[in-house]
């Protein structure tokens, strides 16, 4: 049972006294054995589930505690011998002699059975009711670690589950389905990789610089506040009260005489607190022209790698530049951005050598968390950077470990919250949020301290193309308005080049490339072609110069050029004429529209009878029978929440083709909703009884490697991959970058063979329960929603979803309406130099 | 002093060791992220359905 927030009283009560109002229940359940003080205590835990809207959460522990009462009654009337009234006489058990079953155990085996689960229910309404985070940051100023390790883990489990059920479904997509124990194997082994980026964040977020401060105002009770605390301690009082006159006492064993002491608990208070004893401040007054980060003659070697990551690298990013670095995989780009931050040496150790300066700080004699305080990092995996329970916590962790007052770390929330746009999120639980939405969040705790220089290692690596380019123009109005630095490392150039002031390029751990966007783009068309965006690869192609930094300063060329007409007026058959495509209201240039027809018909010819439909439609998690408000709201703007890349259709041979693209179109298209696990169909040929390999690997990277067989088979087909051949030797894990990691786990995932067709959620069926079946085969039968809920892209083709929509189009597209590749572009440019435009 | 009060004595003296080890040490962030971690496994173990649901409750 996890916390959500929800509008209820008990949610609405400070978290130490929701909390104090359960374990007073707990408490009263160990004091009392009559069973009417217990069916008491029961109506109470049940009553206050009922009342916080959590009823039917709490209700599911009763699976769990049932079971476990039961048990406890039978052992204890088989432990103890105690008791008159003789129900079953076992006879003579060696060692233990003579073993008779009284009734009088039973029944006190009951009572013990029902504390144990008033007690169990009582821990679960206290875990959905009872914010962690903000109960543990109560604790965290008597025991800091502690209460911190405690927030931490809390956060872990609900990530674990959801690994633990991805992994489960990866393990279905094998052709040679590895066992249970191997997929628990990756969970535990993915999670204790994982520690090694939560501890690197802790230390962006600034652990260690300073305890938290104490509060120094206190905050006005509420008159929840006012009446959950006085019922807990009216319960108290009437525990200690009845104690003291042996109320409520029964005694189940008319001999028994249990002499019980009154201990005294003495709280720990203050044991082992330490407060660092300066606060770091970050410097300011700096003069602009200082840079704000130096690389001088810096050469690095990660432990046990032979050649160095970074060979002699010397440059300098002055204060308010935003700074883009590029390099293909393996070249350098993430180790210049922890080195950067001072994860490079001091997180990942190794042999280091040079000098990196951060914000006038030199990162050989600063550590990680000093460094924080003037350079905000943000890495490329959202979920282990997100590392509280509520975004409001998360965005409030690094401003409270940098000792700010408490009206200081919420004016700080809110205010980056505001301008992040994720204010809605603030009281949402991180576990609930989607990829871009933790990528947002992680943002805002490296931005919550207002640092200097905002380093990004590929942050846009989860993100849908739209929030992506949200995040990037983010960055830019940090840039501009506020004269924030920042270091982008970027694969994808063309989202970042058209708002960037400079380029370094890295080859094999040198800086190969330093130079405005423009020059960056002419350097990489004759020694880097992989590096050029679309738009620069569209202008070389079609012989126009120069290249482009982005779309915008590709249509002024082409309009320079006379290539690019608002409403271009063509006229049919040697002349151009307008051609509108009925179905995206878009105007088309003649030569695409011709084009067009085309490419439907391949489509069409090859279409036949349908291999792939109906692709999912598993519900793989339980509804919410009573959805938050918060979670309302975004069903009502975005629809359910589950399964909405269902009815993903793709002819025969296309399939393994088609259906990811189709599958990630629309996914991505409810880019508000949290992101539907992918990997919920299974195929196989007719008349097999083994699935064939599928094409297609889970949704997450964190949980695409199952086994060490895997890994194996990544690695040898990435060798035989020709854009693979770098990340190769290095067996992939969560370690290798986001541009690495996705292409090993697809290399692993074998490509089906011909024929295949789609059997949707077979296997599913066969290992459903036996009584669930039929209702699995009607729910697959069922449509899933009505039309107009669907994407209105959804079922295209995927060039046109490509081409024609605002949403996904490619940069190529989006500078040549219609054009999906560089090469399609450059084909209808030239035919349009050739062709005689006639004057408006 | 009965096994039960014994038990939980050495359980509780075993805790409170390790708290006051914990606390007193000051944890590097990799020590914090491990006992985070090897704690959440623990729990996650423990934790009472893991199994995959095969019902169809939603529309």
């Amino acid at each position: 049972v996890i916390y959500e927030r929800r509008a209820s009283p008990l949610h609405a009560a400070r978290a130490t006294v929701a909390g104090a109002w359960s374990v007073v229940l707990v408490f009263a359940t160990l004091a009392f054995e009559h069973p009417l003080v217990l069916a008491a205590l029961f109506l109470a835990v049940a009553l206050g589930a009922v009342g916080a809207g959590v009823g039917r959460r709490v209700a599911r522990m009763l699976r769990f505690a049932l079971p476990f009462a039961v048990l406890i009654t039978l052992v204890n009337v088989f432990v103890v011998r105690e008791g008159l009234t003789v129900i079953f006489r076992v006879g003579e058990v060696p060692p233990f002699g003579q073993v008779d079953l009284t009734l009088e155990s039973l029944v006190y085996g009951a009572i013990l059975g029902v504390r144990a689960l008033i007690m169990l229910l009582a821990a679960a309404l206290f875990s959905a009711t009872v914010n962690p985070d903000e109960l543990l940051r109560v604790f965290r100023r008597i025991s800091f670690r502690s209460a911190l390790t405690a927030a931490l883990a809390v956060r872990l489990v609900p990530v674990l589950q959801r690994d633990g059920r991805r992994l489960a479904e990866a393990r279905r997509l094998r052709v040679d389905e590895p066992s249970r124990v191997a997929a628990l194997r990756a969970v535990v082994a993915g999670s204790l990789d994982r520690a090694g980026d939560v501890a690197a964040t802790l230390e962006l977020r600034g652990y260690r610089t300073v305890a938290p401060r104490a509060a120094s105002g206190r905050e006005r009770w509420s008159r929840h506040d006012v009446a959950f605390a006085a019922s807990a301690l009216a319960v108290a009082l009437l525990t200690v009260g009845a104690h003291l006159v042996d109320a409520g006492v029964m005694t189940a064993y008319p001999s028994l005489d249990v002499p019980v002491g009154r201990g005294r608990a003495r709280a720990r208070r203050g044991a082992g607190r330490r407060r660092p004893a300066a606060v770091l401040r970050s410097p300011g007054g700096r003069a602009m022209s200082e840079p704000i980060l130096a690389f001088e003659g810096v050469t690095y070697t990660y432990p046990g790698a032979a050649s160095p990551a970074l060979d002699d690298v010397s440059f300098a990013l002055p204060a308010g530049e935003f700074c883009v670095v590029a390099g293909l995989s393996a070249s350098g780009k993430s180790t210049v951005a922890r080195a950067a931050a001072g994860l490079v040496p001091h997180f990942h150790g190794g042999r280091f050598g040079g000098r990196v300066t951060t914000g006038g700080l030199d990162t050989r004699e600063h550590g990680v968390a000093d460094l924080a305080a003037v350079a905000g990092t943000l890495l490329q995996d959202p979920e282990t950077q997100v590392v509280l329970n509520t975004v409001r916590a998360e965005l409030a962790f690094p401003l409270e470990n940098r000792g700010h007052a408490p009206a200081a770390v919420a004016r700080g929330v809110e205010e980056v919250a505001l301008a992040l746009g994720i204010a809605d999120l603030l009281d949402r639980p991180t576990h609930e949020l989607s990829g871009g939405e933790l990528q947002r969040v992680a943002l805002g705790a490296a931005l919550a301290g207002r640092p200097r220089l905002v380093i990004l290692d590929e942050p846009t690596s989860q993100l849908d193309p739209v929030a992506g380019d949200e995040l990037i123009w983010l960055l830019r109005r940090l840039n501009e308005e506020w004269g924030t630095s920042v270091l982008l490392v970027e694969h994808r150039l063309e989202r970042c080049l058209a708002a960037a002031d400079r380029v370094l390029a890295f080859d094999a751990g040198r800086l190969a490339c330093d130079a405005p966007p423009r020059e960056f783009l002419g350097w990489a068309a004759d020694a880097a072609p992989a590096l050029q965006t679309p738009g620069a690869r569209l202008f070389a192609r079609a012989g126009l110069r120069p290249p482009p930094s982005g779309v915008k300063d590709a249509r002024a060329t082409l309009r320079a050029h006379g290539l690019l007409d608002p409403r271009p007026a063509i006229e049919p058959g040697g002349g151009l004429t307008p051609a509108t495509d009925p179905g995206k209201g878009l105007t088309l240039s003649a030569p695409l529209a011709a084009a067009r027809p085309a490419r439907r018909r391949r489509f069409a010819g090859a279409r036949g009878p349908r291999r792939l439909a109906r692709a999912s439609g598993w519900p793989d998690r339980p509804a919410r029978r009573r959805p938050d408000p918060a979670a309302g709201r975004a069903r009502r703007a975005h629809g359910p929440q589950r399964r909405r890349q269902v009815d993903a259709a793709a002819p025969p041979g296309r399939a393994a083709d088609a259906e990811p693209r189709l599958d990630h179109r629309c996914r991505a298209g409810r880019a508000a909703a949290p992101a539907p696990r992918a990997t919920t169909c299974c195929t196989r040929p007719w008349g097999r009884r083994r699935p064939p390999p599928h094409a297609r690997p889970p949704a997450s990277p964190s949980t695409r490697i199952v086994t060490r067989a895997t890994c194996r088979a990544a690695r040898s087909s990435a060798s035989r991959s020709r854009s693979s051949s770098a990340p190769a030797t290095r067996a992939p894990s969560r370690r290798s970058s986001a541009s690495t990691s996705p292409r090993a786990a697809w290399t692993a995932a074998p490509r089906a063979t011909s024929p295949t067709a789609c059997a949707p959620c077979r296997r599913r069926q066969r290992r459903a329960r036996r009584h669930a079946r039929p209702r699995v085969r009607r729910r697959l039968r069922r449509p899933r929603r009505p039309a107009g809920r669907r994407a209105p892209d959804r079922r295209r083709p995927t060039a046109d979803v490509l081409t024609g929509g605002w949403y996904f189009a490619t940069e190529t597209a989006r500078i040549v309406e219609g054009a999906l590749l560089p090469e399609e572009g450059a084909a209808l440019l030239k035919s349009r130099l050739t062709l005689e435009v006639p004057a408006p | 002093v009965t096994w039960q009060i014994a038990s939980f004595a050495v359980l509780f003296a075993a805790l409170a060791a390790g708290f006051g080890w914990y606390e007193r040490t000051h944890p590097s962030a990799k020590v914090l992220a491990l006992v985070r971690t090897l704690a959440a496994l623990a729990a996650w173990a423990a934790w009472p359905s893991r199994r995959c649901r095969t019902s169809s409750r939603r529309s």
